[in-house]
């Protein structure tokens, strides 16, 4: 039987969200060393930014859905699982930006770690059992959709990796420390996506 | 923006979105929830694919429709029924057209 899928995933929108993300990141380090901003005013900027990110990210991961591989995840699971994550992920985002809007640096830096490594968790233990088939991709699927949702996943993958990485960073006071956890995490994000290229993509990697 | 805010004004149209939060749905099975003709009921699934709320996808013969709404969207679509049916309570006094039977069947 012959499937014919339509979906108009939001792709184009995500990958500029991330890379706005990454640019003002950038931008922002840099005016701190230069010294045009002091360390703290960089911290909440800093926080701000990804509170933005989380809650663009949990407002459009409905719509990207990850999840939906036809033939391979069951159709509403999915949808509730993407719902679910996408509503955790916007009022965690909102707490965020309140947070470095208007609590102590020192408070928000706590909280902010454990908002953040709490929706991850929660994101993970509703999507544990459907993550295989989401990247793996069913039959059904046509071969560009597969991999329009593939690249999805992994955008995401790196969402959460920065979470993860903001989450840890904002624990740490020394600005030695965090620096050296930020280049161990740069670099474990490269070994990750390349163990993921291999394990999702055996073929290309084979020539 | 006003795409998405038209295809919510509809009390037809929600209720096709809140069925499908269920699960996804042919158009066929969408359509006994509603004594509305085929045509117009295509003409409804038009609109939300326009809106970009819901996908089609082609299983052999019948089209099934999925929702695709962020998050936003989905709260939009929270505020318009809780308006929509306290416009249409005071505006006659009949209870809701909308029957249990119908929605669960």
């Amino acid at each position: 039987m012959s499937t014919q899928i339509v979906y108009t995933r939001p792709l184009k929108t995500m990958i500029l969200g991330f890379l706005g993300f990454t640019l003002a990141a950038a931008a922002l380090a840099f005016a701190q060393k230069m010294g045009f901003i002091e360390a703290p005013l960089q911290r909440r900027a800093m926080g701000l930014i990804i509170g933005a990110l989380i809650i663009v990210t949990g407002n459009f991961l409905p719509k990207t859905r990850p999840l939906t591989a036809p033939g391979v995840n069951p159709p509403g699971p999915a949808a509730a699982a993407e719902r679910f994550a996408g509503w955790t992920l916007f009022v965690v985002g909102i707490a965020y930006i309140a947070l470095f809007a208007f609590a102590p640096l020192d408070q928000a830096r706590k909280i902010s770690s454990v908002l953040g490594i709490g929706a991850i968790i929660y994101v993970a233990a509703s999507w544990a059992w459907m993550l295989r088939g989401a990247l793996l991709g069913g039959q059904e699927e046509s071969l560009a959709d597969r991999q329009k949702r593939k690249l999805i996943v992994l955008l995401l993958f790196a969402f959460f990796y920065a979470l993860a990485t903001a989450s840890v960073a904002f624990l740490l006071r020394n600005r030695s420390q965090i620096e050296e956890v930020g280049w161990w995490m740069s670099l474990g994000f490269w070994l990750l996506y390349a163990a993921l290229m291999v394990l999702l993509d055996p073929k290309r990697c084979a020539h | 923006m006003s795409r998405i805010f038209k295809a919510l004004s509809d009390p037809t149209r929600r209720r096709i979105l809140q069925l499908l939060r269920e699960r996804p749905m042919s158009a066929g099975e969408l359509a006994d929830h509603f004594k509305v003709s085929k045509p117009a009921m295509s003409a409804h699934f038009a609109v939300l694919r326009e809106a970009g709320l819901i996908d089609s996808q082609k299983h052999g013969k019948s089209v099934i429709y999925e929702l695709q709404m962020s998050v936003l969207e989905d709260a939009l679509l929270g505020f318009a029924q809780g308006f929509g049916w306290k416009l249409q309570d005071s505006k006659r006094a009949k209870p809701k057209p909308l029957n249990r039977e119908v929605f669960n069947s």
